[in-house]
């Protein structure tokens, strides 16, 4: 390396960190024999040539790149049929696609603008600076959507409830805070599984798991925030007018003597569809929260052999899902591609496909790996992008399109998350004060410390933070006896420590950067009490034969 | 010769590509090839696998041009090389959490798996306390002779983080590379004479 570059390079580093000077001699010698010890890669315009003949090879057999346009007209193939009538789903799935207003941006030659200024009735502030600032966002003046800090206490722990239909979105309602125990929300309690044993991961909140005092330790950059306003983000769901468009239809029908007429200002909530098929797929449309989900037809997936294993537990072990049943992440990603793909679903506001491997992490501490249950499906996540910048869970878990691959049939099952995207924003005050923050980090933010109420050995684990990056942050905000979806923005500090001798499940800790959320966090920040050592706690045991492991959420 | 900036022409290229334009894609391939490849070798350390790898990025790249929306397109493709080199090693090693050769726990299976005459065995020590995300700065910068500025546009991450990074990393390889170096002497000079 010449010594202008080197010099330039130090110079450039100096400028950042001026202790590195001190170093200077060192450091000097340990770039150049980086830059000495660069490994020939043996690349010449021979092996560019015969690399380029595969790629264009494949690129001319047909690897096409996939369109772009988004459109639901997949429903309208034939293949799929309304269960029970067929004539009737073809007029309301017509009606679907083009009257809900909610789905009007799909056509192109919708004008959302308009559709979301003159149909969105839950809009309470319609101060509208500027109807527009993207495809799908209508920017409010600022404050407009009201206290944020409120929606603390409302909102659903870290559950994703875009992925909820809306019967289950009723029954995770907020408890009251006797119910949540002990102080203790359930948005922390690590939720234990039992290896080895079906059912997807249900558990019994009784059976505790092992928690761990923990102790977080800031350990990245000081960053300087110089953001002093930014945008609050409220999804738009529902809308009365598209729910009696679709009635207008049913209200003259009579099904055996029913005569539909006969009701009162009825409501469309929800149309479920499902191909009549081998291998066919149900498609639920939820008018309440415009969201689409799509999952097997189960009928249609029966493994009869299975189904005939009764307590035959050699004939169950044939269909449990093993490690090498799992494909590759790229594999997976090319299937979802594939399903994406084949139904034109529009990833315009999506980022790049990434694999839930979150089970790997509880697998790879199971000390009888046979006997852990892998998750027959496994989800390739296609975040949701906001302003460019991905939206996470508050969990830090990348939040959005979700398409589900059944492992045992190796083919993609369904997907949740699937919604319009239709925003109103509104700037908030952010706090720029960056010690503030990463103090609040080191407190665990929403989530406080983990504690180990059943085996407390005194033990603290030190947890340490790396230099935090923003993102958006989903949140719930509990109003008018309803869930609002609003996206924060936030930011997020990896857990860089990892622990050996226990699970630890979280992978970041999130801290939002609205200055009113900061206030209501710190109030709420006060020590997690300690359990009583002189009081029996209610737990019930598992069964003496099962070992129980902790799984992340 | 095309006089365009290399950023405007790479656009426009992109743009033709994701209308269909197998020849416009052809040309993209030849701009970023000699890159993305060393790229993929510095992570491989083996030629042929990073050839295989190298082949799939560009062919996952046409499959998926409709996912580009803007930006860097370098930084995309070189994403598609993280990842794909990511899930070959995973793929490879049981799933276990390795992103690139340096990962590799044992010194053995390092050895095994590298082109033979590279002799990095012992920089491996010192590779191996650094992050991932710090190695392939210190790769980029002083293997691939990138710019600070272009590593942070590759990384999309800021320049100050990127330069911070890059003094930590070599803070961290200062501790730990004397050692090395001094093992490493004799084969540091036999790979100078091959380099020369």
């Amino acid at each position: 390396m010449q010594e202008n570059e080197l010099k330039n390079i130090l110079e450039e580093l100096y400028k950042l960190d001026s202790s590195l000077r001190e170093f200077e001699g060192p450091l000097r010698e340990v770039i150049s024999q980086m830059s000495n010890l660069r490994p020939d890669t043996q690349f010449t315009p021979a092996l560019a040539a015969k690399i380029k003949e595969q790629v264009m090879n494949k690129v001319k057999e047909g690897a096409v790149p996939s369109t772009t346009a988004f459109s639901f007209n997949f429903i309208n193939k034939q293949k799929y049929v309304y269960l029970g009538s067929a004539f009737v789903v073809v007029l309301l799935l017509m009606l679907v696609v083009y009257k809900l207003p909610a789905f009007k941006q799909l056509k192109p030659d919708a004008n959302l603008n308009l559709d979301i200024a003159s149909t969105n009735n839950q809009s309470k502030s319609t101060d509208t600076i500027n109807s527009d600032e993207g495809d799908g966002v209508v920017k409010l003046a600022a404050n407009a959507f009201g206290s944020l800090a409120a929606q603390i206490q409302g909102e659903m722990a870290a559950a994703d409830t875009r992925n909820m239909t809306s019967l289950e979105k009723q029954s995770a309602m907020p408890v009251s805070s006797e119910s949540a125990g002990a102080g203790v929300s359930d948005s922390f309690v690590i939720h234990p599984v039992v290896p080895g044993f079906g059912g997807g991961g249900m558990i019994d909140y009784k059976m505790i798991a092992p928690w761990y005092q923990v102790k977080y330790v800031y350990t990245g950059d000081q960053l300087s925030l110089g953001e002093k306003q930014g945008a609050v983000y409220k999804r738009l769901v529902g809308d009365l007018n598209s729910s009696s468009s679709l009635l207008s239809l049913v209200k003259n029908l009579k099904f055996d003597g029913l005569d539909m007429s006969t009701f009162n200002n009825l409501k469309a909530t929800n149309l479920s569809l499902a191909e009549d098929k081998d291998k066919g797929l149900a498609i639920n449309f939820d008018f309440l929260n415009d969201n689409i989900y799509i999952s097997e037809n189960w009928q249609k997936w029966r493994i009869p052999e299975r189904d005939a294993c009764g307590s035959n537990n050699a004939c169950w072990e044939k269909f449990r899902v093993k490690e090498s049943d799992v494909p590759s992440d790229s594999d997976l990603i090319a299937m979802s591609d594939k399903f994406i793909g084949d139904h034109n679903i529009n990833l315009n506001h999506y980022g790049p496909a990434q694999v839930d491997n979150n089970w790997r992490q509880a697998y790879e501490l199971a000390p009888e790996k046979n006997n852990y249950y892998i998750p027959e499906y496994i989800s390739v996540i296609y975040p949701l992008m906001m302003n460019g910048e991905a939206v996470l869970d508050q969990s830090g878990n990348p939040y959005g399109l979700r398409v589900n691959i059944n492992l045992l049939q190796q083919m993609v099952a369904g997907l949740n998350g699937l919604a319009p995207y239709r925003y109103q924003s509104s700037d908030y005050t952010l706090e720029t004060d960056f010690s503030r923050i990463f103090k609040i980090a080191e407190g665990g933010s929403r989530n406080g410390m983990y504690y180990d109420g059943i085996n407390n050995n005194g033990e603290v684990q030190e947890i340490e933070l790396g230099t935090p990056s923003r993102a958006y942050v989903q949140y719930w905000r509990y109003s008018n006896n309803d869930n609002e979806e609003l996206l924060i923005p936030a930011l997020v500090f990896p857990v860089l420590t990892n622990s050996n001798q226990a699970f630890y499940g979280q992978r970041s800790i999130v801290v939002p950067l609205v200055k009113e959320l900061l206030d209501e966090l710190e109030a709420n920040q006060s020590p997690i009490p300690m359990p009583l050592s002189d009081v029996e706690v209610p737990v019930e045991s598992p069964p003496a034969d099962l070992e129980v492991m902790p799984m992340i959420r | 010769m095309n006089t365009k900036p290399e950023t405007e022409l790479v656009n426009e290229l992109v743009k033709a590509s994701q209308d269909g334009a197998n020849d416009a894609f052809a040309q993209l391939y030849d701009i970023y090839i000699k890159k993305i490849y060393n790229f993929i070798y510095y992570k491989t350390l083996n030629s042929t696998v990073a050839e295989d790898i190298c082949s799939q990025v560009f062919v996952k790249a046409w499959q998926r041009l409709s996912q580009f929306k803007g930006g860097s397109f370098s930084a995309w493709l070189y994403a598609i090389a993280r990842n794909s080199v990511s899930d070959y090693y995973r793929h490879e090693n049981q799933h276990l959490n390795i992103d690139d050769c340096w990962d590799l726990s044992d010194k053995d299976d390092f050895l095994a798996r590298i082109d033979q005459g590279l002799n990095l065995d012992k920089i491996k020590e010192a590779m191996k306390v650094l992050k991932n995300e710090e190695r392939e700065i210190l790769m980029m910068r002083f293997w691939l002779d990138l710019p600070f500025k272009e590593i942070a546009e590759q990384l999309e991450k800021k320049e100050g983080a990127v330069k911070m990074a890059c003094g930590r990393a070599l803070k961290n390889l200062k501790h730990n590379m004397p050692l090395v170096v001094f093992m490493l002497l004799p084969e540091l000079i036999n790979i100078c004479k091959k380099m020369n």
